[in-house]
């Protein structure tokens, strides 16, 4: 008895809390077909990245295991630190600085600004080849070169690796 | 059993040395254990997609009165993405591994089914209704896995709870085991240590006592030693002054009795002539005993100081086989002396003493006819000196003691003598660095010889003897 109305309470706990969240997703969302990435800088100023604008960068590619996946894979998009600095920020800006990343799955993290210049991660459109769609972790995952750096393969680093990334905001 | 003591609290200190060992390896494995764990990423990941469900349910709920149709496409593709990482390979082994992989695998294949309704160009409010139900049905089986994944994770940290707190538990006691152990043999160590210095402090105690009494021991030993010399002295003194008392008195017998004698000869009776005779050898033999006590008081009082000189050995022998020849008229004496001169350093008075007692024993101790014999030989850097009689002998009981003080052997007692002669050859003989010995044969007859040490220019010369080998061996 007592167990069915916990069940039914953390069930109408869930409900309410994905009413919430989605409250203030929705105006994002309507603007999810024309900018694939908005980036707050720390002037208050917002930038929206569409699709061509992230092509327009100069693309690496990153070759790793991750701990979702199973196997190598290979994955092709810019550093996150072009991404920043594209619109004319510039290292010494982000120096010390954290980034608010947020994913279309209300998922967020906050990441030191300086990992985009320690790690040289990179903002993913790829994956094998194909670009990411919603449902395979796109548009954009942060994917830092987990194999080539031993002090990357922590739990704590694993957890930045934010996929469905539309908003990064500077704090 | 101290052994085995010491082997029981090694073999105590190894079990829990080998049990915190024990259990050090078994934390490392549950640390390792914490590293690999994805099972809170797993349940995070179903929880996700359930999540994800209820909020396109809820999208499409809205839909007909406030939402875009986009917003729904978009939840549906989160909700894909969301399932599709659960079907992924590490995930997927976890669900199957938890006995919820048919439900995965149906939920992709509601999902797959969806997917053509939601991709439709023609997707309107009025599909979303139809849709709800199907959607409902991909929740609740949603809803299964992360029911089913949360209590497997709660299972699992209980397990994993319980195998820390009994690693916890036993590297505890291997640690408080150890400590007790370690405090127990610690005092047993300073148990033996406090004994091992109460036995020294004892044995220093011993030595000490020990010291003392030979400190005493010594002392009355000393004490013992002095009384002893003195009474010696005393009894020295006596017999010098009772000895010096007698010799005048004994004197003016003798001499009384000697002129008797040899006055005119028909004064005298035979009656009267045999009896002064009698007592002039009475008197003559107290004169010598009285002369040999003197000299023997002398020699141990270590008084008598050694006119010593080079002198020749033949020469003091001569003198004394003259005198022993004028005092036993009767008796053969047989001299076999070195024809070299035997030179010695010594006190031809005391050296005269020796020879004359010597030859003084063979002649009362043998009877006529037989011989005495006397032989000077010089061997090396020695001179020998033997007399030899054809007597009764020493019997073999008495050998030992022939040269003590006023011993005197068991078949003599009948002949006069007190027994210092002996003891008086050997003390003088003694100061001039020599030696005496002697062979006797009960009814056989005895040989006594005196080694003194040559000097002179043919000290060193070896073999050079006297002529009468034959004598000297016989």
């Amino acid at each position: 008895m007592n167990r069915a109305t916990t069940t039914l309470g953390r069930r109408a706990f869930v409900l309410s809390g994905s009413v919430a969240a989605l409250a203030p997703a929705s105006p994002l969302l309507a603007h999810a077909d024309r900018a694939m990435l908005t980036i707050t800088e720390p002037s208050g100023r917002v930038r929206e990245l569409r699709d061509e604008d992230i092509a327009a960068l100069p693309w690496q590619e990153l070759t790793t295991q991750t701990r979702w996946t199973e196997g190598v894979q290979t994955f092709r998009g810019p550093f996150l630190k072009d991404v920043l600095t594209s619109g004319g920020l510039s290292r010494p800006d982000l120096a010390g600085r954290n980034l608010l990343m947020r994913a279309l799955n209300d998922f967020g993290i906050v990441v030191p600004a300086d990992d985009a210049w320690n790690y040289d991660p990179i903002l993913a459109r790829e994956m094998n080849g194909k670009p990411m769609r919603v449902r395979d972790k796109g548009p954009l995952w942060l994917v830092y070169p987990r194999d080539q750096r031993a002090e990357l393969q922590n739990a704590v680093m694993d957890e930045r690796w934010i996929w469905q990334l539309f908003e990064i905001t500077v704090l | 059993m101290r052994l085995r003591g010491s082997h029981f609290a090694l073999l105590t200190i190894a079990s829990f040395v080998l049990l915190f060992v024990y259990s050090l390896v078994q934390l490392i494995n549950i640390d390792q254990g914490f590293r690999k764990e994805i099972v809170e990423g797993n349940l995070w990941a179903a929880t996700q997609a359930d999540r994800e469900a209820q909020n396109l349910m809820l999208t499409l709920y809205r839909v007909s009165l406030d939402r875009d149709i986009d917003d729904v496409l978009l939840r549906f593709d989160i909700l894909y993405s969301r399932i599709a990482l659960l079907t992924d390979r590490p995930q997927m082994d976890y669900f199957r591994s938890i006995g919820t992989g048919e439900q995965v695998v149906h939920a992709k294949a509601l999902l797959d089914e969806l997917d053509p309704a939601f991709s439709a160009e023609d997707f309107d409010s009025a599909d979303a209704d139809a849709l709800m139900p199907r959607v409902a049905e991909l929740s609740s089986v949603l809803r299964e896995i992360t029911n089913a994944s949360a209590l497997k994770e709660r299972i699992d940290r209980h397990a994993r709870r319980q195998t820390l707190l009994r690693v916890m538990q036993l590297l505890l006691f291997a640690v408080g085991g150890t400590f007790v152990t370690g405090v127990i043999m610690a005092g047993l160590l300073w148990r033996n240590m406090r004994r091992a210095m109460r036995a020294q402090a004892e044995l220093q105690r011993h030595r000490g006592e020990l010291e003392r009494t030979v400190v005493a021991r010594t002392r009355e030993l000393r004490e013992a030693l002095e009384v002893e010399r003195r009474a010696k002295e005393v009894y020295r003194s006596f017999i010098v002054t009772v000895s010096h008392q007698f010799r005048t008195p004994v004197s003016i017998i003798h001499m009384i009795a000697q002129r008797q004698l040899r006055g005119d000869e028909a004064a005298l009776s035979e009656t009267l002539r045999r009896k002064f005779s009698r007592i002039l050898d009475a008197a003559e033999r107290l004169e010598r005993l009285l002369s040999s006590f003197l000299a023997s008081a002398s020699v141990e009082g270590k008084d008598i100081t050694l006119s010593r000189r080079i002198v020749d050995f033949n020469e003091i022998v001569r003198i004394a086989a003259d005198q022993t020849r004028q005092a036993n008229p009767g008796r053969l004496l047989e001299l076999g002396l070195a024809t070299q001169r035997l030179e010695t350093d010594g006190d031809p008075v005391l050296l005269e003493q020796v020879v004359l007692n010597l030859l003084s024993n063979a002649m009362k101790y043998s009877d006529a006819p037989s011989p005495v014999r006397l032989d000077t030989w010089r061997d090396g850097g020695r001179i020998f000196c033997r007399v030899t009689d054809s007597g009764a002998g020493i019997p073999h009981a008495a050998q030992g003691a022939v040269f003590d003080r006023f011993y005197r052997a068991p078949n003599v007692h009948r002949l006069p003598g007190v027994g210092v002669g002996l003891s008086l050859v050997r003390d003088i003989v003694s100061l001039h660095g020599g030696e005496v010995t002697f062979t006797s044969h009960m009814g056989k007859g005895s040989e006594f010889i005196v080694a003194v040490p040559a000097t002179g220019e043919h000290a060193n010369e070896s073999g050079a003897c006297a002529g009468d080998h034959s004598l000297r061996r016989g």
